[in-house]
């Protein structure tokens, strides 16, 4: 009997520090994204003076210039708006064409096997290989393209490498419907094409809800080719975080506080296809 | 399952228009012209530095190639890269079955602690390297309150990333926090959908928790366990962001991931050429070992 | 004789559906015990009880006289065979069968030996080797069987096993079933929905409705004296014939009324105390073999359906003007649809039961069946 109540407790026990070790870098990041400049070199958890001067530095530089000086010795003096609008409208747009795209596709690979099995395996390499190995040539690319730093380069590029999650998640919630409903539509006359937006699209919108929050999640998140085809214009979220960290000056509490904006879009997305992360991230392999 | 439509057995032109053309168009604009060039520019020396365009530039042969396979550089990166993708993948394997086997039970409170747990899957790894950049910094949590345990007053001299074996290791962890939830999530799903009744039979056979996980849900799920280590394998070798933010790839070259030496080449060497080689390389390596990996597990069935 | 199975005031509900309620009973060493009753009675439920599946709200179980309430099903000595089977389809057949000893930890000569006898008893050593999720069903039920037979269980539990199961295989099965345990002498609580299989295989048997225990006897008792219209309905085939009224009393005499018809009871009256139903709605039901053609004979009615069953005609006879009731007559017996005959009963098995309690009155001296 005592062995039972050891293994439960010891179990307990692994869960809880598993839980704690989860829990850790949040609050530390929610402390230092609230301590004032005297604190962001300090140990302990709780800021003595919390301010919320962290998030006003990141939108509004040049305001609390004066206040701190520390501003002086740093490399950053953009606001955090730009960076964020960007990272909205592109991850957004690139969504978008990523899920159309990988919705048609989808259909025709899920009734009709066309494309053919070798293309859909070629867009499941497309993510088995590093992104580092697109750069050289793409940059290349597009700078005779004239694409680079701009929206239309990165949402293009987001969307090629995304729509295989696309194709993958939606082939998988398109072959749940019975063609049996396609078929009697077009028995009363409908063409392929309606039957495909008036009958198959409905029916797959939960999918597309999931392939869609999935792939903003992944776009969101991206750096590597964003750091390299952007600039100035079309600057996005990470690569704004990315100049925070190790930058001259060290501001700590931006860097955290940045990490904290950052985070609210794709943890609430996350939460929200809680049920689907799984689906998402095994090409549909696993059901959630 | 459906699959294809029995009434037409020929695909309507509007739809086969449809299902292939965009993603045509994307694949090659976007990926197959640059592939293509990339092959084009491996056999040049060419940099933009060099003030012609790339089209202009003469033709070296496999020169590029050679340089690469005696670079200490590039065989730095490749083993640091490989290196950390074997331990990461294989702590995380580890820790995420534990944790899948503890939570198989009911408990008061599980959905809330399955919830927490997943969480870190959600962030972008940027911002996770942001989070460990400050975490370990001299006066951050790590030194202060974990070690300061284990070492005294110590632990606040420890620099992470001023050491290559720490710094090496701050990635590792780095990586752990974040990425065990996800082969903790695919093998938690597939254990639990192991029939309840295969579950019941054990049991009354007398077979104990820990028997009925070893003997008969974890060989049940085998084809899931490697498609979860798989999947990982081939994202942790692609590390970028950790590396970049964190170390830098530093101190020196100690933490330089293979992604991170080929932007470092392209984007602030700008010896494009070069890049392109090695990125080649990299290619047909990585191109040599998923094939082998599908002819060992997919082709060999009996 | 100590019950090696013993239930006690058992009653588990789930969420707001009671499935067992208030179940006590005894199984005996040795014997073949069967809870037989339809769908949603509760009886799988209670199996999964005994089993230690699932934990009953009130009430404790008794397993060979110790109290196993609190145990996991790994502690009770017990095995259960599930309507499903549930072999383990990544293991061959040998291992699913040694699974139970290698869990004991038998050492593996002696582990080998068993699991190839029970094979050899059931017919399936030629299927050793094979996959056990790839052979044909009758043979999964035989490797769940072996399973558990092979750990030699105080108790074995049955699911509904042959549920799956083709009818013809289905026959030969109940046989072998039998003469194993037979042989063998293990005690087996069986749970079935299917009364003729109940009544063949069983050596007691208890018939559940609604998560209550309805009646407890041997398959003669349950057939020849039902204790309430549930169980008269549920057992037997054909089923009984049943005839509604009102047991009415006419100077002294009793009578069973409907519309303008009376019957007279007293011949029966001598089984049962009929007094307690006069002026209640009652129904009186007969199997059709304890009925025959009579010219004396107290019911008339019209030849609806002759049926050759066997060697035996089935008559469907027209009575009281809508009720329609079976009986069975020699084959030899003279008579064509649309005649008019008149019904005979043998006083001895007819069954009165108050319509509304559905309970019989009490007999004149005897005992009840009832638990």
């Amino acid at each position: 009997m005592e062995l039972r109540i050891v293994s439960k407790a010891l179990k307990y026990i692994v869960i809880g520090v598993f839980a704690l070790w989860t829990l850790v870098p949040l609050t530390w990041i929610v402390s230092l994204a609230f301590k004032s400049y005297a604190e962001w070199r300090v140990s302990y958890f709780v800021p003595k003076n919390p301010t919320v001067d962290n998030f006003v530095l990141l939108f509004k530089p040049q305001e609390l210039l004066g206040k701190y000086g520390v501003m002086g010795a740093t490399a950053i003096i953009e606001s955090a708006t730009k960076p964020l609008l960007n990272s909205l409208v592109v991850t957004v747009a690139a969504t978008v064409l990523s899920v159309f795209v990988g919705f048609f596709t989808a259909y025709g690979a899920s009734r009709y096997r066309a494309p053919g099995p070798f293309t859909l395996f070629f867009t499941l390499l497309t993510r088995m290989l590093p992104p580092a190995i697109f750069i050289t040539p793409i940059m290349v690319y597009y700078s005779n393209l004239g694409m680079l730093d701009t929206y239309f380069g990165l949402v293009f590029l987001y969307s090629a490498v995304t729509v295989t999650y696309a194709i993958w998640i939606l082939k998988g919630f398109i072959d749940a419907i019975p063609v049996e409903w396609e078929e009697a539509a077009m028995l009363e006359g409908a063409t392929p094409t309606k039957v495909l937006f008036r009958v198959v699209l409905p029916l797959v919108r939960p999918g597309l809800v999931v392939a869609g929050l999935f792939i903003f999640l992944l776009t969101w998140s991206e750096l590597l080719f964003a750091l390299v085809l952007t600039n100035i214009n079309a600057v996005t979220l990470s690569v704004h975080i990315s100049k925070y960290v190790g930058a001259v000056g060290q501001l700590f509490g931006p860097q955290a506080a940045l990490a904290l904006i950052g985070s609210i879009i794709p943890v609430v997305i996350g939460y929200a296809i809680q049920k689907h992360l799984v689906t998402g991230f095994t090409f549909g392999m696993v059901r959630g | 399952m459906a699959s294809v439509l029995s009434m037409s057995k020929e695909i309507p032109r509007s739809i086969k228009l449809l299902a292939t053309l965009p993603l045509n168009i994307l694949l090659n604009a976007i990926l197959i012209i640059p592939f293509a060039i990339m092959i084009y520019l491996a056999f040049l020396k060419w940099s933009p530095a060099m003030g012609i365009d790339w089209w202009e530039a003469p033709f070296t042969g496999i020169s590029n190639f050679i340089r690469a396979l005696s670079d200490a550089r590039f065989i730095n990166a490749l083993a640091n890269t490989v290196t950390y993708t074997v331990i990461v993948v294989s702590i995380e394997f580890f820790l995420g079955l534990l944790l899948a086997y503890l939570m198989l039970e009911e408990f008061v409170g599980k959905k809330a602690i399955l919830s927490l747990i997943i969480y870190p899957l959600m962030l972008p790894p940027v911002i996770v390297a942001s989070v460990f950049y400050l975490m370990f910094q001299p006066y951050g949590p790590v030194n202060n309150v974990f070690l300061r345990a284990v070492l005294g007053e110590d632990a606040l001299r420890i620099t992470w990333f001023l050491n290559p074996r720490l710094a090496f290791t701050a990635l590792i962890i780095a990586d752990i926090w974040q990425w065990t939830p996800f082969i903790f999530l695919i093998l938690y799903s597939a254990l639990s959908a192991v029939p309840r009744r295969l579950v019941e039979a054990a049991q009354v056979l007398g077979a104990s928790s820990f028997t009925i996980f070893w003997r008969i849900r974890l060989p049940l799920i085998k084809p899931l366990i490697i498609v979860a280590i798989v999947l990982r394998a081939l994202e942790a070798f692609k590390m970028f962001d950790y590396a970049y933010l964190m170390t830098g790839g530093g101190p020196g070259i100690s933490t330089e991931t293979i992604s991170l030496y080929i932007y470092r080449v392209s984007v602030l060497y700008t010896d494009i050429s070069y890049a392109a080689a090695m990125s080649l390389i990299v290619l047909v390596m990585l191109a040599i070992v998923i094939r082998l990996f599908i002819w060992y597990f997919f082709e060999r069935v009996r | 004789m100590e019950a090696e199975v013993a239930v006690d005031s058992v009653s588990k509900r789930f969420g707001d559906t009671v499935a067992v309620d208030g179940i006590s009973f005894e199984v005996y060493r040795g014997e073949i015990f069967t809870l037989l009753g339809p769908s949603g009675c509760g009886k799988t439920t209670t199996l999964r009880i005994i089993a230690g599946l699932e934990k009953p709200d009130t009430g404790r179980v008794y397993i060979g006289g110790r109290d196993v309430t609190d145990l996991p099903p790994q502690k009770r000595d017990v095995c259960l065979v599930f309507q499903e089977y549930a072999v383990f389809p990544h293991m061959n057949v040998f291992e699913n069968i040694a699974f139970g000893l290698k869990v004991r930890r038998i050492p593996s000569n002696d582990l080998r030996k068993r699991v190839v006898e029970v094979a050899e008893t059931l017919g399936l050593t030629d299927y050793l080797n094979s996959r056990a999720g790839r052979v044909g069903l009758s043979e999964q039920q035989k490797i769940a069987l072996a399973r558990c037979m092979v750990v030699e269980p105080r108790v074995l539990l049955l699911d509904e096993p042959l549920t799956l199961v083709d009818a013809k295989t289905r026959e030969r099965m109940r046989r072998e079933l039998r003469e194993i345990q037979r042989r063998i002498g293990i005690t087996m609580l069986y749970v079935t929905h299917d009364q003729l299989e109940a009544l063949m295989l069983s050596d007691r048997i208890a018939v559940m409705n609604r998560g209550r225990l309805v009646q407890i006897g041997t398959p003669i008792e349950i057939y020849d004296n039902p204790q309430s219209l549930f169980v008269a309905q549920f057992i037997g085939s054909p089923t009984m014939n049943f005839i509604e009224g009102v047991l009415k009393k006419y100077g002294g005499n009793l009578f069973l009324e409907r519309d303008d018809f009376k019957m007279p009871l007293d011949a029966i009256a001598k089984y049962y105390d009929l007094e307690q139903l006069v002026d209640r709605e009652v129904v009186i039901g007969f199997r059709p073999e304890d009925s025959s053609i009579d010219a004396k004979g107290a019911l008339e009615g019209s030849i609806e359906l002759i049926e050759v069953v066997g060697d035996k005609l089935a008559l469907h006879i027209k009575v009281l003007k809508d009720v329609v009731v079976k009986v069975y007559t020699s084959i030899y017996e003279d008579v064509a649809a649309g005649s008019k005959v008149r019904i005979s009963l043998n006083p001895g098995k007819v069954h009165v039961f108050d319509k509304t309690s559905g309970r019989k009155p009490l007999p004149i001296g005897g005992e009840h069946g009832i638990p």
